[in-house]
């Protein structure tokens, strides 16, 4: 999967979770920068991003990432190894 | 089941109905449980609000009287002790305190209860403990005590025979769902370390129906019979076309699963769920495996009602349940055929009926992980009902069959008895005159001891009233107590039924007895009163459509020599040869 059509996906899952249909987000983007983005909804973003692209993080990536670039790095790094 | 994220949007799907509350307190993260309970619960049509206490907040907000917790004024609270926590409290003790581990644990528990017992009236609701097998010693764990696998199966022991005394503790089983799920799928260790969460997202669903199955037992929605099917549901086969010796139950083919359900079955019954058989069959062909079948578990004894006919089972279902006087909700219906299956579920709504797989082989587990029979006490009383239905059914059934409710009458063989009072019977007489509200006249309360003295009082004529038919004996039903108010006349002071015996003609046969009895004693004149209270108002014509003569405002009164007999069934109990006959009354 090229990784503009998993950013495209990783969009449109934190629209759903974060629960905001205009949020603009690039890969700089950190919790601070979104009001909803707090333990729980970062816990139910790792959750969707899990079970959409078939993925486990490990415990370093669900605790130590510090924006979604790192994140992306994560995701695609499990999908190129699946 | 729905998805976590499907829960956590139903939290705040608004629902009718009183409001229940629930405080859930945990030594583990608990902010999504209590999300997945309350969504499962709005999902349920149960007003449920959750109050989460927070991580780790179990001793601080128990033992403080002005805590969060009883402020909140909660109807259920949930103490969630997770292994996982325990595992790494059990880890850190001395080896010598780990020996005495699950004493000094339950032990901590039930200081917990007994501090919410002191601060609120609030039930409380206890999950057991998930085993962890940590294999320190490989399976040889399972016989050393200072072992944790050793000391949680013992706690989880300790844990059943302490609730076993405890009637406000209601148990929630969340090691059968970590069975059922798998420790991979209920447990992430993930995010246990990154979020002190110990139930994994997609075992959530799971735990919110358990809590959700425990507040609806509590909250009286439970099942109290199940609807079969017979053939290939009961045993392997049709009875109509393989015979008694075709159909599968016992070593026949694969009859042992038959037999296997069947045994489950009588369990439930012996539990006190009533079983009723529901059949497109020939009666008689339908019972022979229950009298003859060597090899069957159930009897006819075991099944309170047997309907097999040729009628569409959704009208036999609602007959059924009819006659138990239950609510529909508290039906489950089992067939073999989605056919069948469909049409009850779409003219029944309210009834359940649970999707069987196509292999009989897996019905036994599928209705156990269903957890369809969720309860909130046990007697260990219940089985007597069955008896008490079956002889209501004889009795039932003949009115589907007759033509008209007079036919129907007719057939019942009825025979009453008007007797003056006994001292064996004053209790139960003073009881009717105590609770008897609807068919009462004057709705007169009397004890004991008043009623023993209208009998001996010569101003006095008291009777009661007794009703048979060829079922069963009803039993003491009526009472009459006439006054007498001069020569001539005497006055219904009280005239009540149960009502157990309305509409079959005991109305017309008391006041009938009752004629006869002031005419043999010269009376005259009967003069009646109705007083009206807020449950009585079925009677409060019955003197008009008696015959009487209206005199003012709820009074009335009958001239003995012009009344005429009422016509009814029932016939006086013969007993003596002089008095048989005398109760002919057509």
């Amino acid at each position: 999967m090229e990784r503009s059509a998993v950013w495209e996906r990783v969009s449109e899952i934190c629209r759903d979770v974060f629960n905001n249909r205009d949020l603009t987000i690039t890969e700089g983007t950190t919790a601070a920068d979104i009001a909803e983005w707090d333990s729980l909804t970062h816990l139910s973003l790792i959750d969707e991003l899990e079970r959409q692209f078939h993925v486990t993080f490990t415990l370093d990536e669900v605790s130590e990432s510090k924006d979604l670039g790192e994140l992306m790095e994560a995701l695609m790094k499990h999908i190129k190894e699946k | 089941m729905d998805t976590f994220k499907e829960l956590q949007k139903a939290c705040n799907k608004s629902v009718e109905g009183e409001e229940r509350r629930l405080a859930i307190l945990g030594n583990c993260a608990t902010q999504f449980f209590s999300a997945a309970v309350q969504g499962y619960g709005r999902l349920s049509g149960m007003n449920l609000q959750v109050f989460d206490a927070g991580y780790h907040q179990i001793l601080v907000q128990v033992f403080d009287p002005l805590s969060e917790t009883y402020a909140f004024r909660p109807d259920y609270i949930l103490l969630w002790f997770a292994t996982e926590v325990l595992y790494e409290e059990f880890l850190s003790l001395g080896r010598e305190k780990r020996l005495t581990f699950a004493e000094d644990y339950l032990d901590k528990i039930e200081t917990c209860w007994s501090q919410v017992e002191k601060n609120t009236k609030a039930r409380i609701l206890q999950p057991n403990f998930v085993e962890i097998s940590d294999m320190g010693l490989g399976q040889y764990s399972g016989k050393v005590a200072e072992t944790f696998i050793f000391q949680l199966r013992k706690l989880n022991y300790l844990l059943q025979e302490s609730m076993a005394k405890h009637g406000n503790v209601y148990p929630l089983d969340f090691q059968r769902i970590q069975n059922e799920r798998g420790r991979e799928t209920y447990y992430s260790a993930v995010w246990y370390y990154h979020a002190r969460m110990t139930v994994s997202m997609d075992a959530l669903p799971d735990v919110g129906k358990a809590v959700v199955d425990v507040l609806s037992a509590i909250e009286g929605k439970i099942k109290k019979c199940v609807v079969l099917d017979l053939d290939n549901t009961l045993w392997g086969g049709v009875i109509g076309d393989d015979g008694l010796g075709g159909i599968q139950i016992g070593e026949l083919k694969k009859g042992r699963v038959y037999t296997h359900f069947q045994r489950w079955l009588k369990q439930l019954k012996e539990f006190g769920i009533l079983l009723a058989v529901c059949s497109k069959n020939e009666e008689e062909i339908a019972k022979e495996p229950f009298e003859k079948h060597g090899e069957m578990v159930l009897r006819l004894s075991d099944i309170s009602l047997f309907v097999a006919n040729w009628q569409d089972k959704a009208t036999n279902i609602r007959r059924i349940q009819e006659i138990l006087n239950i609510g529909m909700e508290s039906l489950v219906f089992l067939d073999d055929n989605p056919f069948e299956r469909n049409l009850v579920r779409e003219k029944i709504p309210e009834i359940t009926v649970p999707e069987l797989p196509e292999d009989p082989a897996l019905w036994l587990d599928y209705l156990q992980r269903g957890n369809y029979f969720e309860t909130a006490s046990f007697t260990g009383e219940g089985a007597d009902r069955t008896r008490q239905y079956q002889t209501e059914f004889q009795r039932r059934k003949g009115e589907w069959e007759f033509d008209s409710i007079e036919d129907y009458l007719k057939s019942l063989g009825m025979t009453g008895k008007i007797k003056p009072f006994e001292p064996s019977r004053y209790a139960r007489i003073a009881q009717l005159t105590q609770r008897s509200n609807q068919f009462n006249l004057r709705t007169i309360r009397y004890t004991e001891e008043e009623i023993r003295r209208i009998a001996k009082d010569p101003d006095y004529l008291a009777f009661y009233g007794t009703l048979a038919d060829q079922f069963g004996d009803y039993g003491l039903v009526s009472v009459i107590i006439l006054k007498r108010i001069s020569r001539e006349a005497l006055f219904i002071d009280t005239w009540l039924m149960s009502c157990r015996v309305l509409k079959r003609g005991m109305e017309e046969y008391v006041l009938n007895q009752l004629v006869r009895i002031a005419k043999s004693h010269g009376f005259k004149k009967i003069s009646a009163e109705y007083i009206p209270t807020a449950k009585n108002r079925m009677v409060q014509d019955l003197y008009r459509d008696m015959g009487f003569t209206k005199t003012s405002d709820n009074h009335y009164e009958v001239l003995v020599d012009g009344y005429q007999e009422k016509p009814t069934w029932i016939k006086e109990e013969p007993e003596d040869g002089e008095k048989r006959g005398m109760g002919k009354s057509q």
